[in-house]
């Protein structure tokens, strides 16, 4: 291969791995460009690389996925090289091919390799030609349903239908049930056209309990290839992965070894170039090949952590020509290692994507946090969205998930949901600690994940959210009383005996949660407060300042010190144990906000009707014109006030009108329910 | 400055026993205190509730900003006077903070009778504007009130004090530059249309606020003319028409918040005139107050421990302590405020009464509000005092303490009588405010005085008609003077009554006199004249 130098490197990419790759190509002395979507005009990776070229629209598929826009893009700026980060067009051999016949290094595979890999059928084929182990199925692809449903039986269930165009977990039917068979392989049959443009299914024994390890290996492209250790990746939900760690932990070393080998041996028989993952299925002291990942993998600084090597520079250093430049024998496994991936989605809610500006965010800053957002970033509806990557390194596992427990509940986001919650559940349960899981554990789990209570302390903590904003703006010392803090707030008359309602009232709307109406009630001798949830459940805590923004807070016989950070209406809680956000609002904030208008129009001058632009029953919005008025020598639209259903349309054009006579009315839409 | 030393033996018998009594009657207070929260009775208030409505208690909460205080006053105003209103007088008046401003809130309880007005609601409501006036406060009327309870007519038609002076003073407190701001949250019809209509600012809330001289049904009777309540007075009409109300709100917490942004755009906030030091509490615990107070009206009350209970680190800088030493003087800080004390120890005798003359002159020049902490039975009487013109030095302090037009206070924490309770800033002498504790009394005499007085004179008639009483006859004589002076004296009556703004704990006296101390340093300063002094 060709030595070369970047000097120029195309991003084809955005997020937090468009921002990683930049890192290390700038520290490496070549000059990162990014590109962008028009929805990401603004986003984190634009502003961190620095420069950036539109592509097209927000849709992948009129941005991020077009090649031609793509290539454009990189000629523009006089590219040497693209680096397609994961996902969109880094599998793509058309892409590779196009990079490479314009000139251009691609900074992975061959197109030749990516072809390969992307049929699950040659990719097998590729394994078995190597002498690596595969899951025990039909070999080829299959397209006649009953054809399907016979080798189905001869193999007994459960088995595995996989689309032969799918990846990453895509495109897989779990066959249990004789019952559902036919279902079963039409709608895997239907899917894998649909979504794959595939025919073809592939049949696998399916492993019930096994666990996803996989190899990252590296490879010159000329038959050098090495292994950096294997990842576990066997949380996983809907076979995407949650969380990652390295090494794989409490399975055999020499085990893993072979697993490595074997990965290894499959490259060398490909003479792979670049960076790539090789999945396997492990139950039982056996494993399994999966398939190939022939790209930078979203876990991979969880290898970085254990290896202490920059594999995206290790990447950029082989699409240089460079070679790998480090023997196995260089590469070393030191620690424990866990990747956490937080994301913008709700796990009440099936894990539906959650878009929206993210108003609060923050990640913790003592660990590696690889993110492509910052606070008043939004959300895409167009996009994975993904918040950032939480990656953890200790010594052993058991302090990596400590400290990832930590992490994550230092970490704070506002705007969207996420999985935060979830992923803290995750690190906490105990059989995820002696590792007695399974790639499709957290399905079975996944009731008690979502609704694990958390924080033992929520209410405590939602107690103090509403009495630290019951005394902002107050003052511990201050002498005037009607601030000061420690005597006076919530002071009443007559508090010695039932105080009844007593008390202020505050909105309360915590990050992620529902909101509510908490009472604190009056203050106690010496920071003494009883806080009443909507129930009247009351809750006695202390809080005394002990100095700005830091609270003593004694609850049940228990001392914590506190941090608070506390802008207009949010309020901040930074425990010991994590941080808690929490947005509250007077109860007259929202009045405020929205007034009910006035919803019947009338003539503001006596004048000619030239225009009715509403029709009896259309559905209109605020500010749209209603109908237009020639009075005065002008024409005065007269505008909806509120937005509604347009009745009683009283005037017709050419119809004179007086001073407030009655133009139409807006009748207020009766649901506005969403549709549960 | 001198700390006060306190001698008291709080594991005494008498403390202990002084403590339960205090703590009873402080328990009664809160009972009575907890009625008036309450307001109407159930049907009624849920019937407000059924209707959309905030209860007016619900609608102060929300309007002060959140934490802050609300310095109610006139709370147990009415106390049983009228069947089936609960003490308060179907009124909440109170100070509260809005957007940052100290402001005088207003409100009507429609479940307590439909919020009408009887003798004692005109009076609490005049009385609440006048505390507004005298501070300068903006005025927040909630308004939510079916107007003069009839059969009161001669306690809230005719005389000054009743309803026609709630108009009177809101135009002269307008004069004066008071804001003042109505919320229509309910009907206001005839005379209690004006409230509003009078005001700089109105907010009224649709189909919920109502303002017409004249109602549906009169206008009706009056001129045959048939028309509903919405085009009557309704708060589109006003505020689209007849541009009587400036504000239209779809309910309590719009109209509210509209209230609440009136208010952030009055200008610029009043600055206080005083630099109050750091507060500190008492060095000695205020709750002690409780054993201290005698609960046996026989045995004074050592109000050097109460003071040195109620003062910032119990310091004490007093005045003349050798001289006329039944009235103490000085100066000391309340929550960092200072003021000048009158606090009794005994009698007033001649020496007493010049040496407040010349304390209050001296808190005048210096510009340092006054308390009176009145515990006195009155003035000395007999051969010696009158001799030492008892009559001109009494006519000093009360020239020199009516006159003071520093803020000035009183607080009856025991007995006030006769010419000392006026002596001792009573009532007729304005006090910006005035309140009791639960152990105060007043009146023209103590019981056993006015049946001894009066049984001598039935003695003196007797004794001409040459007749004689058995002492059982004396008894059955006195007992019910006693009785109707027992009743008359305590401080539910006074607030009954309004003769004091509210009765509060001796626990409260400290935060309830830095609340007011407090609002009172941002008014301007009133240039005081005094009267002739008699030498």
């Amino acid at each position: 291969m060709e030595k070369t130098n970047i000097k120029t490197l195309l991003i084809a990419n955005r997020g937090e791995i468009a921002c990683r790759i930049a890192r290390t190509a700038r520290a490496m002395g070549i000059t990162p460009i990014g590109v962008h979507s028009q929805a990401d005009a603004n986003a984190r990776h634009v502003r961190e690389i620095g420069r950036s070229i539109l592509i097209g629209a927000g849709p992948a598929s009129e941005s991020y996925l077009k090649i031609d826009a793509v290539l454009d893009a990189a000629k523009k700026v006089g590219a040497d090289a693209i680096h397609p980060g994961y996902g969109f067009l880094s599998e793509n051999p058309e892409f590779a091919n196009a990079v490479e016949a314009a000139g251009m290094i691609f900074v992975g595979p061959t197109g030749e390799t990516l072809d390969r890999f992307g049929d699950k059928a040659s990719a097998k084929e590729a394994a078995i030609a190597a002498d690596v182990p595969v899951v025990s199925g039909v070999a080829g692809a299959k397209s006649d349903p009953d054809e399907i449903a016979r080798e189905v039986k001869s193999m007994g269930l459960p088995v595995l239908l996989k689309a032969v165009g799918g990846g990453g977990g895509r495109g897989q039917r779990l066959v249990e049930n004789q019952a559902t068979l036919m279902e079963d392989i039409e709608g895997a049959l239907r899917e894998a056209k649909s979504t794959f443009g595939s025919e073809g299914l592939l049949l696998e024994r399916f492993l019930p309990k096994a666990r996803h390890v996989e190899i990252q290996i590296a490879g010159d492209g000329t038959g050098d290839v090495v292994h950096l250790f294997e990842r576990d990746c066997t949380l996983q939900r809907r076979h995407q992965k949650v969380i990652e760690e390295a090494p794989a932990w409490g399975l055999p070393r020499d085990l893993l070894d072979q697993i490595a080998a074997d990965a290894v041996k499959l490259g060398k028989s490909l003479n792979y170039r670049g960076l790539g993952t090789v999945e396997f299925l492990v139950t039982g002291g056996e494993y399994f090949f999966l398939e190939v990942n022939p790209r930078l993998q979203v876990e991979h600084p969880v290898t970085e952590a254990i290896t202490g090597l920059d594999l995206v520079a290790l990447h950029l250093r082989i699409a240089a020509g460079q070679g790998l430049g480090l023997h196995q024998s260089d590469i070393t496994c030191t620690g424990h290692a866990i990747e956490a991936r937080l994301y913008a989605e709700d796990p009440a809610n099936q894990f539906a994507p959650s878009t929206g500006q993210i108003t609060h965010l923050h990640l913790p800053d003592d660990i590696r946090v690889d993110s492509g957002v910052d606070q008043g970033d939004s959300v895409s509806p167009f996009y994975d969205p993904m918040i950032a990557k939480l990656i953890v390194h200790a010594d052993d596992r058991d302090s990596a998930l400590a400290q990832l427990g930590a992490a994550l509940d230092h970490t704070s986001v506002a705007g969207v949901e996420t999985n935060r919650a979830f992923l803290a559940a995750l690190v906490r349960d105990t059989d995820f600690a002696k590792m007695q899981v399974h790639t499709r554990w957290i399905d079975t789990r996944l009731d008690a994940l979502i609704s694990a209570p958390g924080d033992a302390d929520a209410l405590l903590w939602r107690a103090l959210a509403a009495v630290l904003f019951v005394t902002r703006d107050r003052d511990e010392q201050h002498s005037n009383p009607w601030k000061n803090r420690a005597t006076f707030t919530g002071w009443r008359l007559g508090l010695g005996g039932d105080p009844g309602e007593a008390g202020q009232r505050v909105m309360l709307e915590p990050a992620g949660g529902e909101q509510i109406e908490m009472r604190v009630g009056p203050i106690g001798p010496d920071s003494q407060f009883t806080v009443y949830d909507p129930d009247e459940t009351a809750l006695h805590l202390r809080a005394a300042q002990i100095a700005p923004d830091h609270w003593q807070v004694t609850h049940a016989g228990e001392v914590r010190i506190i941090e608070t950070n506390t802008a207009g209406d949010k309020i901040e809680i930074i425990a010991p144990s994590g941080r808690h956000l929490f947005q509250a609002a007077p109860p007259l904030a929202f009045a405020a906000a929205g007034g009910a208008a006035e919803r019947t129009l009338t003539s503001p001058l006596t004048g000619l009707i030239v225009k009715v632009l509403a029709r009896e029953g259309d559905a209109i919005n605020e500010g749209d014109t209603v109908a237009i008025l020639e009075s005065m020598k002008l024409e005065i639209s007269i505008k909806a006030t509120a937005s509604g259903i347009a009745t009683n349309i009283s005037v017709s054009e050419g119809a004179m009108v007086d001073r407030g006579q009655v133009i139409a009315e807006i009748a207020a839409i009766e649901s506005e329910e969403p549709n549960e | 400055m001198t700390r006060m030393k306190s001698t008291l033996d709080t594991n005494s018998d008498d403390f202990r026993a002084n403590d339960a009594a205090y703590r009873a009657k402080n328990a009664e207070l809160h009972e009575l205190r907890l009625q008036q929260r309450i307001g109407g009775p159930q049907k009624a208030r849920d019937r407000h509730i059924k209707k959309g409505k905030m209860l007016p208690r619900e609608r102060v909460e929300r309007l002060v900003d959140p934490g802050t205080p609300f310095l109610e006053l006139g709370e147990l105003a009415g106390l049983d006077k009228y069947d089936g209103v609960p003490p308060g007088a179907g009124i909440i008046t109170g100070i509260g903070m809005i957007e940052g401003r100290h402001c005088m809130i207003i409100a009507n309880d429609a479940t307590v009778k439909g919020g009408t007005y009887f003798g004692m609601t005109c009076k609490k409501h005049v009385r609440a504007q006048k505390i507004a006036w005298n501070n300068r406060l903006p005025v927040v009327t909630l308004v939510d009130s079916g107007g003069a309870f009839l059969p009161e007519q001669a306690n809230i038609f005719p005389d000054e004090g009743q309803f026609g002076s709630i108009f009177h003073q809101q135009v002269g407190m307008s004069g004066d530059g008071v804001p003042q701001i109505a919320v229509v949250m309910g009907p206001c019809t005839a005379g209690g249309a004006y409230i509003p209509a009078l005001c700089d600012e109105v907010v009224i809330v649709r189909g919920q606020g109502f303002m017409y001289l004249g109602g549906p049904e009169l206008t009706f009777a009056a001129t045959g003319e048939k028309v509903d309540a919405e085009n009557l007075g309704g708060g589109k009409m006003h505020s689209s028409v007849s541009g009587v109300t400036d504000h239209l709100a779809e309910d309590d917490a719009h109209a509210l918040a509209i209230t609440r942004e009136i208010v952030s755009h009055l200008g610029e906030l009043p600055k206080t005139r005083k630099t109050p030091a750091t507060p500190t509490p008492p060095a000695y615990p205020t709750d002690e107050i409780h054993g201290i107070v005698s609960r046996d009206i026989k045995v004074p009350t050592d109000n050097r421990e109460v003071l040195a209970r109620l003062l910032d680190d119990s310091e004490f800088h007093e005045f003349k302590p050798l001289f006329g030493d039944t009235l103490m003087t000085g100066w000391g800080r309340i929550h960092g405020h200072e003021v000048g004390i009158l606090a009794n120890t005994g009698v007033l005798f001649v020496e007493a009464a010049l040496k407040a003359t010349h304390f209050i002159s001296l808190c005048v020049q210096r510009e340092i509000p006054l308390l009176f902490l009145a515990d006195v039975n009155g003035f000395m009487v007999g051969r010696e005092v009158e001799q030492a013109g008892i009559a001109k030095a009494g006519a000093k302090m009360i020239t020199a303490m009516s006159s003071a037009r520093v803020p000035k206070f009183t607080v009856i924490t025991g007995g006030s009588y006769g010419a000392g309770y006026l002596a001792m800033l009573g009532r007729p002498f304005q006090p910006d405010a005035m309140f009791a504790w639960p152990s105060g009394r007043s009146a023209i005499m103590g019981p056993d005085q006015a049946a001894s007085v009066l049984a001598q004179v039935r003695v003196q008639i007797n004794a001409r008609e040459g007749t004689e009483w058995t002492p059982e006859e004396e008894e059955a004589f006195k007992a019910p003077i006693r009785k109707e002076y027992e009743d008359f004296q305590g401080a539910y009556n006074y607030a009954s009554n309004l003769w004091i703004d509210s009765v509060i704990e001796p626990g409260e006296t400290r935060d309830v006199m830095a609340l007011m101390l407090d609002v009172a340093s941002r008014r301007p300063k009133v240039e005081t004249k005094f009267g002739v002094f008699r030498f």
